[in-house]
């Protein structure tokens, strides 16, 4: 019985991968590792990249990493097996994602990496991304404008190594070291969840400390930070920036509550990465360093990005 | 000749010492845990004046009442002898499905209220029928229903969080009564009931005798299968009142919400003096172990300590009250 049962498994994965092997023939094939598809960032780039590729052709194998890189490196070893002719790597993690790009230059498969860099980012074919550090810049000297260089900042962090959690860290640094009279006076990691940041923020507002702007790496941890000062009636004197540029915060910024986002073009990101991809599959080369940048979205220049429902 | 009354009266003494230190165990095996919370408590108050204000303490009700919400169903399920690792899936399964029935001007706040909980009461439901006409594990059956009701709310989602919601519904995780959190009030109706359905009804006398010996519960007349059905339905709707609890809190379904909220109901349970193999426990220790918890959360914050070493006292306190639990035992 249990022979039976392997033979006939055996069979179908061969038939399967015959059918496969045909396909690659016909069509490019892309394989696609997602850093986590319950973000809804992650979801904008997946769905840039599913329209790019309905037009320009070709196959999109997806897998989703569900924050875990050791998930990221089993799927890439999957895809050089399948015979992807391509594979686009959108990392979780910058040093345990890493290993994901050595395979695939091991075994000589064209390698995009999107959205979020990995140590090794130089061994890759190409780099499509915004610099996190540049948001993290961006969302810090917007607060230092508005404060006028000077206060008590509170900084809410993403999953501690998190690719962007870390750049972003490292370009809010850069700019209030440049203040002498901000200093920051408390920060934790609220790991990107409005809940976390919602618990995190009444704390520290009961906790009695000064504090004038908080900076929240992503848009959901400023949206649950708001909502604890909202209800502690302190949005006069406590300022909040995110960065994602999610609708729920760009409502947010036309009612007053947020000061401001970042936005990340997840659609250019996405539709550049399988376009590379493509190219580089049918052997050509194309530039490494691929930067889209990333811009400041305040009440004044709202419309561009967002209209009421 | 001189030397015996002496040595008697030492005797005594020491006997009596001995019934001092007995009492004494008994006491703390019995009320220790509240013992703990009470010291825990004052000790976060010295060490951090702004933690025993109204304000942080009506924060505190707040921060606790979706735990707690949950490990009161927690607590039958594993004095049944079982386990639910779905509470959290379940939780966003029914966050979700209410959100989306509760934007402005949409439908009456009840048409949310009832489907969410009615969502928990199907998962659970679900689990009980299959642990108990099956006869599968819980273990498994409910980490089954863990990674398939995450599933569907990503499913029903695409993804996305579910905003816009009205503000009656915010209001009922996010809103208070004078100084009282409506989450508190929700917790505290939960606890009432929950205790009195586990301590006072015959069905919590059976869910004791399940927990304890299932064989002989179903000898002596007991019908184990509705029992078992009964806790796990029961533990999923308070899944998902919690998630209405929640996502009215932060203003937003989230198909990715609740990630370890099982973990963290199971271990206001044990910590709250429940045993992991069944037949034993008390709401009230569970109450007790969800305040340590949310108190000890709460405290570590006000005093700015980072929350990788807040993990770690928690993985630390509960051990510690396993640890008692089973001194208290022996």
């Amino acid at each position: 019985m249990a022979g039976f049962a392997t033979a006939a498994t055996l069979l179908a994965a061969a038939f399967v991968a015959c059918r496969q092997r045909e396909g690659s023939g016909r069509r490019i094939t892309i394989g696609v590792s997602y850093q986590n598809l319950q973000n809804e960032f992650i979801i904008n780039i997946q769905d840039a990249m599913r329209a790019k590729a309905r037009d320009l052709g070709v196959e999109l194998i997806e897998a989703d990493g569900q924050g875990d890189a050791e998930a990221q490196i089993s799927q890439t070893e999957n895809f050089i097996a399948r015979g992807v002719d391509a594979i686009i790597l959108n990392p979780y993690d910058r040093e345990g994602s890493a290993h994901a790009v050595d395979l695939a230059v091991q075994a000589h498969k064209p390698i995009v990496v999107v959205n979020a860099i990995v140590s090794n980012l130089q061994k890759a074919d190409a780099y499509v991304g915004s610099e996190d550090a540049a948001a993290g810049r961006i969302a810090a000297t917007r607060i230092m404008e508005l404060l006028k260089g000077r206060g008590a900042i509170a900084v809410i962090h993403g999953p501690n190594g998190h690719s962007a959690e870390v750049q972003r860290s490292d370009g809010i640094r850069q700019v209030l070291a440049r203040f002498p009279g901000a200093t920051i006076v408390v920060e934790q990691t609220a790991n990107w969840d409005r809940a976390q940041a919602l618990t995190l923020m009444e704390n520290w507002l009961s906790s009695g400390r000064r504090i004038d702007a908080v900076i929240a790496q992503n848009d959901e941890m400023a949206l649950g930070a708001y909502k604890a000062i909202e209800a502690a009636g302190r949005q006069k004197e406590i300022i909040v920036i995110g960065i994602d540029a999610i609708p729920d915060a760009l409502r947010a910024i036309s009612e007053g509550k947020l000061v401001g986002t970042v936005f990340q073009d997840a659609s250019g990101q996405g539709a550049l990465a399988v376009e590379l991809a493509k190219r580089l599959a049918e052997g050509q080369k194309v530039k490494h360093d691929n930067d889209i940048p990333f811009q400041l979205v305040t009440r004044e220049n709202l419309a561009k990005f967002w209209s009421p429902k | 000749m001189a030397r015996e009354p002496a040595k008697i009266e030492g005797r005594r003494s020491a006997e009596q010492a001995a019934e001092g230190w007995r009492g004494l165990a008994a006491f703390l095996s019995r009320y220790g845990i509240y013992c703990a919370f009470l010291l825990l408590a004052g000790l976060l108050s010295v060490f951090s004046p702004p933690f025993s204000t109204l304000s942080n303490v009506e924060n505190i009700l707040q921060q606790t009442s979706v735990n707690g919400i949950i490990a009161v169903g927690m607590t039958l399920v594993i004095i049944s002898g079982g386990i639910d690792l779905s509470a959290g899936s379940v939780l966003a399964l029914s966050a979700v499905m209410a959100a989306s029935f509760a934007h402005p001007g949409a439908h009456l706040l009840v048409v949310p209220v009832s489907l969410g909980v009615l969502v928990g009461v199907t998962s659970g439901t679900l689990n009980g029928l299959l642990i108990a006409k099956r006869r599968l594990a819980p273990f498994i059956v409910t980490l089954g229903m863990m990674t398939a009701a995450r599933g569907l709310a990503l499913v029903y989602t695409n993804g996305r969080p579910v905003i816009n919601l009205s503000d009656s519904y915010n209001r009922i995780g996010g809103g208070s009564a004078g100084d009282i959190p409506f989450a508190a009030l929700v917790f505290l109706g939960v606890v009432l009931v929950g205790a009195f359905i586990l301590h006072y009804t015959r069905f919590g006398r059976h869910v004791f005798a399940v927990g304890g010996n299932e064989l002989a519960a179903k000898v002596s007349g007991i019908n184990t299968e509705r029992v078992l059905v009964g806790v796990y339905a029961l533990a999923g709707a308070l899944s998902g009142l919690a998630g209405i609890v929640l996502s009215s809190r932060v203003m937003s379904g989230s198909p990715a919400t609740g990630q370890g909220y099982e973990l963290d109901a199971i271990a206001a349970v044990v910590i709250g003096g429940t045993s992991l193999s069944g037949g034993v426990g008390s709401i009230g220790g569970t109450i007790a172990g969800v305040f340590i918890i949310g108190v000890m959360n709460n405290g570590l914050d006000l005093l700015n300590v980072s929350s990788y070493w807040q993990q770690i006292a928690k993985g630390l306190i509960i051990i510690l009250a396993v640890l008692l639990d089973r001194k208290s035992k022996n």
